[in-house]
């Protein structure tokens, strides 16, 4: 995908998380109501939000993608949301309903850059 | 230079590996940022509320700047440490401590080994006469032989915390701190039961005026990655 800004790599923050079955919805709701109003706030926009296995009753993994410029627009983000109340109840909110997960800060890789270039 | 500590608290549900995780990567922080200097780790052996503390420093404001936005700053070590983040090992300090620190002009804070001494202080409503009565302690326990290091400080970067001059939010819990070190157990006793600070029977810090509150944390030195000298 195309970076939103012109010359430059994206830099995306990406948790997966796995919740159980019955409380996906749940989750997904705090996102909404929760994540996204504090992350867009802060300068995040949301890129994507994926789940799997949802209504087979196992464990479902949910995926969350927030794109921001680079690890400078990052830093000034991660302050709004130290900053921001709302942040901490969407954190203690999620926290509460998943079982684990992990967190990455991601780049587009794909064409690689030939060597040299 | 800016002196800098962060003392965490274990969130009781997560394991001692990913704890290790944690532990390693700011053992690790001054082999992948440069700008961190002085990294060292310690485990809480005073029975304070706090699992480990890392302690480091920076050259320079430019380089906390860069610390910063440094990828392994935000990439690995706050993948353990963000309140939102799926890996967090960590709670909101029962103690309101958190991140502390100090600028100073050379890194008298020094110890590659032995036990470090964080004293806490809430001073917020003293006056600056009982202020310097506090420094006069410290550079009493500077000169005394069981100390190795004693500096005394207004916690400033609690507050600066984004860029290391701008105070954001409301000011710190604990407005200045004391960092002690001593080369084994029986200097900080000997430290503690020499008068080198309030205590015992003629009263604790609380009773010393302009000390609010007073916490007091120990820990023993485990260097990090390149803590080798001062220079």
């Amino acid at each position: 995908m195309a970076s939103a800004n012109p010359g430059t790599s994206d830099l995306f923050l990406v948790d997966v998380v796995q919740v159980d079955d019955d409380r996906a919805g749940a989750y997904l709701r705090a996102i909404e109501e929760l994540a996204v109003p504090v992350m867009t706030a802060a300068g995040a926009s949301l890129e994507s939000c994926r789940s799997a296995g949802s209504g087979l009753g196992v464990e479902v993994d949910i995926e969350v993608v927030w794109r921001v410029r680079d690890f400078a627009h990052w830093n000034l983000i991660r302050r709004n949301l130290v900053l921001d109340p709302r942040w901490y109840t969407w954190a203690q909110r999620a926290a509460g309903l998943r079982r684990g997960g992990t967190r990455r800060m991601m780049v587009d890789t794909f064409p690689p850059t030939p060597p040299g270039s | 230079m800016l002196r800098r500590f962060e003392a965490y608290t274990f969130d009781p549900r997560t394991s001692p590996a990913v704890r290790g995780r944690l532990r390693q990567a700011c053992l690790d922080s001054s082999r992948f940022i440069p700008e961190v200097c002085h990294a060292a780790i310690g485990v809480d052996v005073s029975g304070a509320d706090v699992d480990l503390v890392w302690e480091h420093a920076f050259p320079s404001v430019a380089a906390y700047r860069r610390y910063m936005v440094h990828p392994y700053h935000a990439a690995v070590l706050d993948r353990y440490l963000l309140a939102d983040s799926p890996e967090r090992v960590v709670v909101d300090s029962p103690l309101g401590l958190g991140l502390a620190g100090y600028p100073t002009a050379s890194p008298d804070y020094f110890l590659s080994g032995g036990i470090r001494r964080l004293v806490f202080l809430d001073m917020r409503r003293a006056g600056s006469a009982e202020i310097d009565a506090v420094a006069r302690l410290s550079a009493s326990a500077a000169s005394a032989v069981s100390a190795e290091v004693s500096v005394f400080a207004p916690n400033t970067l609690a507050s600066s915390w984004f860029d290391g001059v701008t105070a954001l939010g409301t000011g710190p819990r604990w407005s200045h701190l004391w960092e002690q070190g001593f080369r084994d157990d029986a200097a900080l006793r000997l430290h503690l039961e020499g008068g080198g600070e309030p205590g015992g029977e003629e009263g604790g810090w609380e009773d010393r005026p302009g000390v609010a509150a007073a916490l007091a944390i120990s820990y023993r030195i485990q260097p990090g990655w390149g803590y080798a000298s001062p220079a």
